[in-house]
């Protein structure tokens, strides 16, 4: 299947060639050629790293516009629990609600349900061998990347704002219906057909909270709009409010969260049945995109009150196939050795400071160019100088 | 066909698992097949930890031929295994209280070590203890 897709975009005239997008990247999928960075498509993970250490605004993530709904008979916003969550009272959820309807929506909906069942159902999934939820899709994409041996630990679960997409359409099925996810991090944008092109989502639009904020904060106090919140759905935006026990394992934060797969791979984890893990501190409360903080925020979930129960989906519509799918490399052991020595060879001649003035994130990626022809080792910039020396 | 070699040093603990997690990101860069790989990954980690918790450190010899044969070697530097009957019952172990603070020392080691790989062999003296499994990775 066609991976999700890499949101973050580039500005040349604001990039002053300084690298450390480059050089921070978790993944090593930046690269600059011919004086312009380039980002993989296959192995960016929309963490949002190279966004932030960038000092000159030269890289961001974009949304759709809410001008699309005019293209619709009928538009649906749904909202995330981490937005909800950052509401300090019901009355800011309903001024909240009310502020995006009047935006033009026709409604405007929470996930809390789905995500309080998805979540139940991930608890129950094994009990006998170790899984990691899919809630998030940097952890899905981080796995297919960094971690591929714990790919068919995923379990096959849709995103929640995926599965409520698909039940609204069904509900209005007779009308031209618009769905808008709005999303408090880069890593859910591309979950949409729009801006991004993945057209085999039910969501048609990504939109991103920090372009909609703008539009809605003087109205946050009041306004009314009839809610209702699954309490045990927003529970599950950070690790701090599951019910941890010896079988749940949850963790926030990219470094615990990469720790956390390392030992998963080594088979240390096998007493835990679900691995349910957050790469933002402050789990999705602190999405990149918010503009509170995540840790206070989590305060505010013990005032909110609710009675929505769960809502309960036959199982098989929670399922997606393609959430954990890799593409397999055809070549025989033999050419595989013969391409790893030689890049290994190249490596040896590099001075392996991992530097990124080459433009390439790694002198093993220079050495792995130099093979296929695409740059030279006269491309190394430290050793030009130490060869002047 | 690889060869590398790692070194293990005695009671570094900070460092455990480190040379698994070199060899496990090898095999990923090789593209062999991901179930195998996490085979390898479990019994090089429980053979490692064994090289620190329990002998004076040693060596890890990590070969692939262009068949796909993976064979890895941990040559440690003694004291030895004095009993193997008893070190290969499950749930057996002398691990030191430090050991088992940090929870390791449960005594599934070298019974996991064999139920992971393809082939296991151990040879033990109190000169150190040789344990080679393999793997096919084609």
């Amino acid at each position: 299947m066609e991976h999700d897709t890499s949101v973050i975009s580039y500005t040349l005239s604001k990039c002053s060639k300084c690298m450390k997008c480059i050089h921070s990247c978790p993944t090593k999928c930046i690269r600059m050629d011919n004086e312009r960075i380039a980002i993989s498509k296959t192995s960016c993970i929309n963490c949002a790293t190279c966004i932030k250490v960038c000092h000159y605004q030269g890289l961001q993530a974009k949304g759709s516009t809410i001008y699309d709904i005019k293209n619709y008979e009928y538009s649906i916003c749904l909202v995330s629990s981490a937005l909800i969550a950052h509401m300090k009272t019901n009355q800011e959820i309903e001024a909240l609600f009310h502020s995006i309807k009047q935006l033009g929506f026709d409604e405007v909906v929470d996930l809390t349900d789905i995500e309080a069942y998805l979540y139940e159902q991930a608890t129950k999934y094994d009990d006998k061998e170790m899984h990691i939820a899919s809630f998030c899709p940097m952890v899905n994409n981080l796995i297919r990347v960094k971690y591929p041996i714990l790919l068919d630990k995923i379990i096959k679960f849709d995103y929640p704002s995926e599965i409520k997409a698909k039940l609204l359409k069904e509900k209005y099925h007779d009308k031209n219906v618009g769905i808008f996810n709005l999303c408090e991090c880069e890593a859910k944008l591309p979950l949409a057909k729009y801006p991004y092109g993945n057209a085999h989502y039910s969501v048609d639009h990504a939109l991103s909270i920090v372009d909609i904020f703008p539009l809605i904060k003087n109205n946050l106090k009041n306004g009314h709009y009839d809610i209702d919140i699954c309490l045990d759905g927003l529970k599950t935006t950070n690790s701090y409010t599951l019910e941890n026990n010896d079988k749940l394992l949850s963790a926030e934060g990219f470094d615990s969260v990469n720790n956390i797969l390392e030992m998963a791979e080594f088979g240390l984890l096998e007493d835990y049945s679900l691995l349910w893990l957050y790469p933002c501190f402050g789990g999705c409360l602190g999405g990149h995109l918010m503009w509170g903080n995540g840790y206070l925020a989590r305060n505010n979930i013990s005032n909110i009150k609710g009675d929505k129960k769960p809502l309960a989906v036959n199982v098989d519509r929670l399922i997606n196939e393609d959430i954990a799918d890799i593409t397999s490399d055809h070549r025989t052991i033999k050419e595989k050795l013969k391409y790893f020595n030689s890049v290994n060879e190249q490596l040896e001649k590099l001075p392996g400071y991992d530097c990124s003035a080459c433009g390439l994130a790694t002198c093993r990626i220079m050495a792995e160019e130099i093979v296929k022809n695409n740059r030279s080792i006269n491309d190394c910039h430290i050793l030009n100088i130490q060869n002047k020396r | 066909m690889l060869n590398k070699e790692y070194l293990v040093v005695k009671d570094d603990y900070a460092n455990m698992g480190k040379n698994s997690s070199l060899i496990k990101k090898t095999l990923i860069e090789l593209g062999i097949d991901n179930k195998i790989i996490r085979k390898i990954a479990v019994a090089s980690y429980e053979a490692e930890i064994n090289m620190v918790i329990h002998a004076y450190g040693g060596k890890i010899y990590f070969s692939i031929d262009d068949d796909g044969l993976i064979k890895l070697v941990f040559h440690d530097d003694g004291p030895g295994i004095p009993d193997i009957e008893k070190a290969m019952t499950p749930g057996w172990s002398t691990a030191s209280a430090k050991a088992r603070e940090m929870g390791f020392g449960a005594g599934m080691g070298l019974v996991n070590i064999q139920r992971y790989s393809d082939s296991f062999d151990l040879k033990t003296s109190p000169e150190g203890t040789i344990i080679t499994i393999c793997f096919n990775g084609a």
